[in-house]
């Protein structure tokens, strides 16, 4: 077995012992320092050194700190305490070394020196620092690993909070959006898109014929019944064609296309969900009808810019499209007669290849100065289905049974 | 050359064993003790004038353990002797064990500046 090296501190006020301890250890390759009384001892173990102590050889008798008042400093350190220590003393004097020893001295040495016992005596005390130095290390691993796992709980703690705070928004966000859409905001994490900012918007707005006659006179509960029904079936619509649903108002509703979230084709997407209702409306209607409503649908679309945003406050936020676009589609679906589909001239120009539609003239419009033109979609040519007659749908409604194109007629005339 | 009575063998064996058989470093030993001896003997001295105990126990303590480290055996039990009265404090009668040592160390220096002499290259 090779000796252990290490770095030793010899405390002696005698300056023979120092200089031949010193010879006598560095020809054992350890590395020596020396300090000539119990105070230069302290000061030198708490200089902090690289690397540190790993034996001291204390003297029992000095001036100032004798070796038994040394000793008792070291021992009252807690980051001395486990160093290592050997009493340095006279033949005679072997009685205060054992004392030390019960003070918490490791050995002694006695004076004159053995050569052999002092490379034994210090073997034994390399041996004993290195495990205690290795258990400091396990010790070391130990709260390293303690902190590790603080971390993670902390991370954990961090990323539960943060996924509730996103359910919170999303929410909140699902108030308004679709489900796809509200997801999209949320992951992104830029709840920025809500702010107010104008965008080129398609307007949807859409109502019932006959309820008010029909609100008049229904019970509570047939009333609330109808809309409800009615609420179910097109809210899934909305959702489907990824529109944003501004609000329900009795049997009226508003939906607008390309914000907060941009869509490749806004008036498409528009006219596809108003002629999804009208088919939808189909069944709608034949219940009511069995149930003695008369029910009808109508729509208006319109495109145009419009300032969007969040408005409210907190506990109650909407999310708005404002501007003479949604008054535009606002009177285009009050003059839509039962069934129809009527959009402005620019969402037509937007879709005149894929639908239908025949013009309606210009209309004369409450909050407009001039006459608008608008047009009435009759068939949507759904790249996803066949053709979709939207006026066979009116007929429907309408309760006939003959050429679509009549029954547009006959409503219209 | 060295007087056999005044340095122990073995002692001696035990310090060369120490330093590694190093002539130079064994004289630089020797320097110090015979540089540092006369010193304690001195500290010795004024401080049994003055009276203080603490301070003669700690001189003799030097002296006693210097002079067992180079087998100088005499000198050692001398030191020890004094030592010891100034570990208790009776002082009485301690000037005559001072003149033993001084008396001793005249001769241990000189067994110690023969044994140097006898260590150089060519001496």
């Amino acid at each position: 077995m090779t000796d252990q090296r290490g770095t030793i501190l010899v405390v002696d006020d005698n300056r023979l012992n120092r200089l031949l301890l010193t010879r006598a250890l560095e020809a054992l390759g350890h590395a020596v320092a020396t300090a000539e009384d119990g105070g230069q001892a302290l000061e030198r173990l708490r200089e902090g050194r690289a690397p540190p102590f790993d034996v001291v050889l204390l003297d029992v008798v000095m001036p100032e700190l004798d070796g038994y008042q040394t000793l008792a400093r070291i021992k009252e350190d807690r980051a001395l305490r486990h160093l290592p220590v050997i009493m340095i003393s006279a033949l005679d004097e072997t009685d205060s070394a054992i004392r030390c020893i019960a003070l918490g001295a490791e050995d002694y040495l006695a004076k004159p020196f053995d050569p052999v016992l002092l490379r034994a005596r210090l073997g034994a005390c390399l041996e004993k620092k290195r495990l205690h130095d290795q258990e400091l290390a396990y010790l070391a691993t130990i709260e390293a690993r303690d902190a590790e796992l603080a971390e993670w709980n902390r991370t954990l703690e961090a990323r539960v909070q943060a996924q509730l705070e996103e359910m919170e928004r999303l929410g909140r966000l699902r108030r308004f959006l679709s489900p796809q859409l509200a997801e999209v905001i949320v992951s992104s994490g830029d709840e920025r898109l809500l702010e107010g900012h104008r965008r080129e918007v398609t307007v949807v707005f859409c109502d019932l014929r006959g309820f008010t006659a029909f609100a008049e006179t229904a019970r509570p509960e047939e009333l609330m019944g109808v809309l409800r029904e009615y609420h179910e079936a097109f809210g899934p619509l909305i959702f489907r064609y990824e529109g944003t649903l501004e609000r329900f108002a009795g049997d009226g509703m508003m939906v607008f296309f390309n914000d907060p979230v941009p869509c490749p084709d806004p008036v498409w997407g528009a006219v596809r969900m108003a002629a999804a209702m009208q088919r939808r409306m189909v069944d709608l209607a034949r219940g009511w009808r069995e149930r003695g409503h008369q029910l009808s649908l109508g729509v208006g679309i319109a495109v145009g810019v419009a300032t969007c945003g969040r408005i409210g406050f907190e506990g109650r936020f909407d999310y708005a499209a404002i501007g003479p676009v949604t008054n535009l589609a606002a009177r285009l679906c009050d003059r839509a007669q039962p069934g129809q589909i009527l959009i402005s001239e620019r969402a037509y120009a937007e879709v005149a290849d894929r639908v239908a539609a025949e013009p309606v003239g210009e209309l004369s419009l409450k909050g407009f100065g001039r006459p608008v033109p608008a047009f009435n979609v009759v068939e949507v040519k759904d790249l996803d289905a066949a053709a979709t007659s939207v006026a066979g749908m009116a007929m429907d409604n309408a309760g006939g049974d003959g050429d679509p194109r009549r029954a547009i007629v006959e409503v219209q005339g | 050359m060295a007087e056999p009575d005044v340095l122990d063998r073995a002692a001696l064996a035990d310090l060369l064993a120490m330093t590694g058989g190093d002539a130079a470093f064994l004289a630089e030993l020797i320097d110090t003790y015979v540089a540092d001896t006369p010193q304690q003997l001195a500290t010795i001295r004024q401080s049994l004038e003055s009276g203080d105990a603490e301070a003669v126990r700690r001189a003799a303590h030097s002296l006693k353990s210097n002079s067992a480290t180079f087998g100088a055996a005499t000198l050692a039990e001398t030191g020890a002797q004094i030592e010891a009265r100034g570990k208790t404090g009776e002082l009485a009668g301690t000037g005559e064990l001072v003149a033993r040592a001084d008396a001793e160390y005249d001769r241990v220096r000189r067994a110690l500046r023969a044994l140097q002499a006898a260590g150089e290259p060519g001496g």
